[in-house]
């Protein structure tokens, strides 16, 4: 799979249309869907999906095709829905937010009361999804990257442009910080309190 | 196996646990409930990421995609695409056309300082009938002269041979030369003028 997207890419580099659209083609559900679970929007996962693949050709020339094409791309995708949550949120997202685990640096997204105060969940699934909108974005992509998109380390701090250290921080900081959420809102038993009562 | 052990590895999900170390998180989770529990919660939370919701892009994805490129990169694409052709097209008018006229000229022409003389061109061959004198020289371009007649003068052949009936005769030299390829494109450009100038005549007239 690399090596065929890699000539594709190769090709498209050349001004290649039709190798350019068969990336195109060969990404565009699991690029819509990476920007859906970072920005929770539909509409706007598509429209930045867009943005994406033009960012992508804009930039093919420098695109190195000795390397792996997709954390290219994914780093493309992640730059684009930061900016767009940066510009609609107004939020200035730190690389790296978080000292040692401290409570008060999990950084929520904003201050918007939990929708279950509205619907209720149906299930952990749905709670788990609002937790995750909640989450920093920076926290946000890192679970995504791994989890959905199962990516390695290495591929992730090729997104990221992290060192595999710094990725393996921020994936256990964020796992946390979703799981914090998920007790503060009842869905998981606070299994820290075993560790105030004394860890083995 | 430590609480604080057991949390490392349990979060360690780019390193899978060997038997002995799978056997004693069994052990530790079956003897610790705060552990059991947190071991529980990470794979649900990396269980829901994975089955987090997909969406699909719009089935007109892709053209929607490439309807947005900048023009003058779909002139660049095409040009990419399509330069071998242009080169091929380029070099076909430019060799071409010489080479067009090598083959479809010359044709046979006969030249003859006595306008009255019924010389005869028969497709690539020129004919001086039995019956036939020719008063002065003639010069034959790339044909095959037979003199069935007489020639009262030299006959010249341009690229051209010959021959001469058992009746036939011709008073002075036979001359021969052959074109150069250089001559030929000339050659053939001056009648391709020559049909040019006919051609234009016939439709002013
Ligand atoms: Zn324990």
């Amino acid at each position: 799979m690399d090596v065929v997207e890699q000539a594709l890419a190769r090709r498209a580099k050349q001004n290649d249309v039709h190798a350019f659209a068969q990336l195109v083609e060969l990404y565009k559900d699991r690029i819509v869907s990476f920007l859906y679970r970072l920005t929770g929007n539909r509409e706007d996962a598509r429209d930045l999906a867009q943005d994406v693949f033009l960012r992508l050709y804009n930039n093919l020339h420098t695109y190195d095709s000795s390397l792996r094409f997709s954390p290219w791309l994914y780093r493309i995708a992640q730059n684009i829905a930061i900016d767009f949550l940066r510009r609609k949120k107004n939020i200035v997202y730190l690389d790296e937010p978080l000292g040692e685990f401290d409570d008060q640096a999990w950084q929520l997204e904003d201050d918007e009361p939990w929708p279950d105060e509205v619907v209720e969940f149906k299930d952990l699934q749905s709670a788990l999804e609002q937790a995750m909108a909640r989450l920093n974005p920076m926290y946000r992509s890192v679970l995504v990257l791994r989890f959905a998109e199962e990516m390695s380390y290495e591929d992730i701090a090729k997104v990221l442009n992290l060192p595999q250290t710094t990725v393996k921080t921020r994936l256990h900081r964020a796992r946390e910080a979703l799981r914090r959420l998920l007790i503060e809102r009842g869905y998981f038993e606070d299994s820290q309190r075993g560790e105030k009562d004394g860890l083995r | 196996m430590d609480c604080a052990r057991y949390r490392q590895l349990i979060c360690a999900d780019d390193l899978a646990p060997d038997e002995e170390q799978r056997r004693q998180m069994d052990k530790h989770e079956a003897e610790c409930l705060s552990c059991a529990n947190y071991g529980t919660q990470i794979r649900q939370i990396e269980k829901g990421i994975c089955s987090l919701a997909v969406v699909k892009a719009p089935d007109d994805f892709v053209s929607e995609v490439l309807d947005c490129l900048p023009s003058w990169q779909m002139l660049r694409t095409v040009w990419s695409r399509w330069r071998v052709a242009g080169v091929a097209v380029a070099l076909l008018l430019f060799f071409g056309f010489p080479t067009y006229m090598l083959v479809q000229y010359p044709k046979p022409f006969v030249a003859s300082l006595d306008a009255g003389a019924r010389i005869e061109v028969l497709g690539q061959t020129v004919i001086v009938p039995e019956d036939v004198v020719v008063n002065g020289d003639i010069t034959v371009y790339h044909a095959s002269l037979q003199v069935l007649g007489r020639v009262r003068g030299n006959v010249f052949l341009v690229s051209s041979g010959y021959s001469i009936g058992q009746q036939g005769k011709v008073d002075g030299r036979i001359v021969l030369k052959e074109h150069s390829p250089w001559d030929k494109v000339v050659y053939g450009f001056r009648n391709i003028s020559q049909e040019v100038r006919a051609y234009l005549g016939g439709a002013w007239r």
